[in-house]
């Protein structure tokens, strides 16, 4: 897996905060932490069970970090090993991803067309809403099943590229552009039917009314 | 190479282009596929890569949003988390080697432990061969605690061994003898007890086998209490529990100083509770035992090499813990140590499990927030009992007393024994319950006179609407500036009326009548009880019917709408406290409002028939606004008094409990308050009970 340092800037404000007591990192590096494994599992236990994890291990491997680069910085990289564990046995897990929630249906009509009006049209006012816009993708993607979910994650917030994860989840390339595809289909249909409702948005309804 | 046949494919092409893995062969074919389609398609692939687009611009912004996110970990969350990380240290430091994970392979090697003496016999050599050597559970000053098996009993066992550190001070290795002898004599089932003893061939260096009795400290369970107490998910239980392993202490160090042992270290750290409830003392290595005391004698006639220290305390040795330290003990005063300065330690237990907080964590700083152990010393040997109260004011206020006196300055202040801390924490325990009953009772008693306030006050107010309708009312009305015969008939059935009225009504202190004009009010008709003979009840002359400047009930009763009132109470000349009821009255011809009745009743004479049928021993005050008492039930002085005193104390945190809507509850269960609110005026009557 390729080393992914470079992408997580971490602010170290005060100087003596690089090299704490295993017992201070609870309150040291915690929250942030487990804010991040939340971001990327969506599941607050497991979130807290990953940076449980991260510290146990920092304390067993203690003696191979180096002092060169900052502790958080050395115990992030072990958070991240730890979440890539964990989304490999949630891959193997997900036997049957994705199939019985595929988006297409909502967009396409049995001969492949796209069916009209099932999207809005993004102005540029809503651009300017971005981080807005984050929090509703946050409570769409705990509703995407984690096998698309996990892809899109590591794909758009972690930038791995479609080898690293193929390799890591050790699932096909046709495999993870279906669950690519599909995630960023029920994504797009789940934030405009979240998003508050503008005039420059023609909203898309199901059927069913949902 | 992809052949596109549909939207379907060309959107799983467009989907793979966002993440810029297309061949230019694809790309091309797309576009080829793109500039095929009819305007619906178009918008829809727009519409399908705008908003694609703009999520996943947001996803790569928030994936940096962690730090700013607000919902980080809970409290008890963190607190497991750091006592998983405090187990995972002590399990890394057992491997002895680095920061390795090879605890497990420690446990497959067997480390034989041979007897002190080389030439015993190889029987004594068998018996202390027979552990082997788990993991190390903790390390301290005069050496290391490990997790061992006995192999012949097949049970776990602790084992403390002498580090080569301390082992190289004559002083700290009498002290670990010292330790060991102690324990051992000590039988007690809340003292560990100790199987055998002797010295580790291999390193040299002495050791004691002990019983394992867990690894949870009171001061882990405190640490946990207090998260949940800080996280609102605490349970009266938790505290009963804690002061039920302090009980527990309190008859072990009662047990070792009825065997001349004093353990001068008392701190939660030396005290682990196992899953079953039993409470264990540990570290006696600082005890000093009592020279004419029954284990010094035993000791001594038991020829025992390192008795003539035993009851010696060790010059220059820092005895205890400085932040639970005793006065004498952090003044050097070492020949002053006795049973009292255990009590002392055990005071700063139970302020540790009260507080959350060792009891001289917060004493002495410098500017630069650093802590300068000579200074720190000196002011612990000067300071006075600290309040536990002062860190935490929910500790109710008997129990914070009894922790007090266990941490007097002065010896002869404190607890004569152990024992006599423990029986009045024991008899705080029973009391909160009893005390629990009686507020049960109380805050009934309170809910019950307000509910019965309030029927009263609502029946005044009625009183008041009806006799807004009374068909005199109307006829002076109509007859104010016009035949002054007619007027004085109509004046006069008012008042008939008004008197039967208040007949029928004995808590009503009076009724008027009055013509409001020019922010001037005149009384029309008055009838009011005497209150000389609270029977008579008069209708006031004319003579004496009040006028002048309206007040600013008046004038808010004056701006009602018809049927409307308003409701306040007022303080009169006399001192006592009236509540009045006002309903403005209108001329049915011009539809004007013209003046208002006002109906008045003493809150004396509401609360009293009130009390006498709810038959309540407690005493009963309502308060105004400011904390003044309008009336109570209390005829003792001296209890009105310092119920006064109380008020002022507590009265802020009543109101702003009572603004929120809840009741007051007292953490001593002596006070219990709650309040009427009269809207309109924007005041209260607040109703306080407290215990005989």
């Amino acid at each position: 897996m390729a080393s992914k340092e470079s992408d997580f800037e971490i602010p170290e404000t005060k100087v003596f905060q690089a090299q704490l007591d295993p017992e201070e990192w609870v309150d040291a590096y915690g929250d942030e932490f487990y804010r991040y494994a939340r971001s990327r599992l969506r599941d607050s236990q497991a979130a807290e069970e990953v940076v449980q994890e991260t510290f146990l291990a920092g304390i067993v491997h203690q003696e191979e970090y180096s002092g060169r680069g900052s502790q958080k910085a050395w115990l992030h990289a072990i958070l991240r090993r730890k979440l890539i564990d964990l989304l490999r046995k949630r891959a193997k897990l997900e036997q049957s991803w994705g199939g019985e929630t595929d988006p297409t249906v909502f967009f396409f009509d049995e001969k492949g067309r796209w069916k009209p009006n099932t999207l809005p049209q993004v102005g540029p006012d809503d651009r300017l809403n971005t981080s807005e816009l984050w929090s509703v993708v946050q409570k769409c993607l705990e509703q995407l099943p984690a096998g698309q979910a996990d892809v899109f994650v590591l794909s758009v917030m972690e930038e791995w590229t479609s080898e690293e994860i193929c390799k890591e989840l050790q699932i096909s390339s046709s495999n993870l552009w279906v669950r690519l595809h599909r995630a960023r289909l029920s994504l797009a249909r789940c934030v405009s039917l979240k998003w508050p409702a503008s005039d420059k948005m023609s909203f898309f309804h199901d059927k069913d009314g949902s | 190479m992809t052949k596109i046949d549909s939207d379907l494919t060309a959107s799983e092409l467009i989907s793979r282009s966002m993440s810029g893995e297309l061949s230019r062969e694809e790309l091309r074919e797309l576009e080829s596929y793109k500039s095929q389609m009819d305007a619906q398609q178009t918008e829809a692939v727009q519409a399908f890569e705008s908003l694609t687009a703009w999520i996943e611009r947001s996803a790569a912004q928030g994936k940096e949003d962690v730090s700013r996110d607000s919902d980080g970990l809970s409290e008890l969350s963190k607190e497991r988390l750091k006592r998983a990380i405090r187990s995972a240290q002590r399990d890394s430091w057992s491997a002895g080697n680095g920061w390795h994970d090879t605890a497990s392979k420690v446990a497959e090697t067997p480390t034989s432990y041979l007897s002190q003496d080389a030439t015993e016999s190889a029987d004594i050599r068998q018996a202390v061969s027979r552990f082997t050597l788990l993991s190390k559970i903790g390390e301290g000053g005069l050496g290391t605690v490990w997790l061992a098996r006995d192999e012949r009993l097949r049970r776990n066992v602790a084992i403390k061994e002498m580090s080569p550190k301390a082992a190289a001070s004559p002083r700290l290795w009498r002290r670990f003898q010292r330790e060991a002898e102690i324990t051992g004599h000590l039988e007690h089932p809340n003292v560990v007890p100790l199987y055998m003893s002797g010295v580790n061939p291999e390193t040299k260096m002495p050791f004691y086998a002990m019983r394992f009795v867990g690894k949870q400290t009171l001061a882990e369970a405190i640490r946990e209490f207090h998260a949940k107490v800080k996280a609102h998910v605490d349970e009266p239980i938790d505290l009963h529990r804690l002061l039920n392993v302090f009980l527990k202490v309190c008859q072990a160090i009662a047990f070792a100083h009825s065997r001349g042992v004093i353990h001068r270290d008392l701190k939660p750290e030396n005290v682990v509770l196992d899953n079953f409830g039993q409470v264990i003392v540990l570290d006696w290595g600082l005890a000093k035992l009592d020279s004419d005391g029954e284990l010094a004698l035993r000791l001594s006639l038991a020829g025992d090499a390192s008795n003539a220290h035993l009851s010696q305390t060790i010059d220059g040795d820092v005895v205890g813990t400085p932040l639970y330290m005793s006065p004498e003990q952090a003044a050097g005063d070492l020949d002053k140590l006795d049973a009292r300065t255990d009590v002392y330690g055990l005071g700063a237990i139970l302020f540790a499990i009260l507080t959350g907080n060792a009891p001289h964590e917060n004493s002495h700083r410098s500017v630069d927030g650093s802590l300068r152990v000579e200074e720190f010393l000196n002011c612990i040997a000067g300071r006075e009992a600290p309040d536990p109260r002062a860190v935490n004011s929910d500790i109710p206020h008997d129990l914070a007393a009894i922790c007090q006196r266990a941490m007097a300055r002065e010896r002869f202040a404190r607890h004569a024994t152990a024992t006599d801390l423990a029986a009045e924490v024991e008899r705080w325990i029973a009391g909160k319950h009893e005390k629990e009953t009686r507020y049960d009772a109380m805050r009934l008693a309170g809910r019950d006179l307000k509910s019965r306030l309030c029927v009263q006050l609502r029946q005044l107010g009625t009183s008041t609407q009806f006799m807004v309708e009374l068909p005199p009312i109307q006829e002076l009305v109509d007859s104010f500036d016009g035949d002054s015969d007619e007027y004085a008939i109509w004046r006069e059935r008012l008042s008939q009326i008004l008197i039967a009225l208040a007949r029928s009504k004995p808590n009503v202190s009076g009724y008027s009548f009055s013509r409001l004009a020019d922010d001037r009010v005149q009384e029309i008709v008055r009838v009011e009880r005497s209150l000389h003979d609270f029977s008579h009840i008069r209708s006031v002359p004319q003579s004496r019917l009040r006028s002048g400047v309206a007040n600013n009930f008046q004038r808010a009763v004056f701006e009602q709408y018809p049927g409307d009132g308003v409701m306040d109470f007022e303080c009169t000349a006399s001192g006592a406290v009236r509540v009045t009821c006002g309903v403005p009255v209108f001329d049915a011809r011009s539809e004007e409002p013209f003046g208002l009745v006002v109906a008045e009743a003493e809150v004396g004479n509401l609360v009293r028939p009130e009390l006498e049928l709810m038959d309540t021993p407690q005493q009963v005050y309502l308060v105004d606004g400011s904390g003044h008492v309008m009336f109570t039930s209390s005829r003792d002085t001296s209890a009105l008094k310092k119920m006064a005193s109380e008020i002022t104390s507590k009265w802020d945190e009543i109101q702003t409990t009572l603004v929120d809507g809840c009741e007051y509850m007292d953490p001593d269960r002596e006070v219990y308050a709650n309040r009427l609110v009269f809207p309109q005026r924007n005041n209260s009557i607040y109703i306080l009970l407290t215990a005989n």
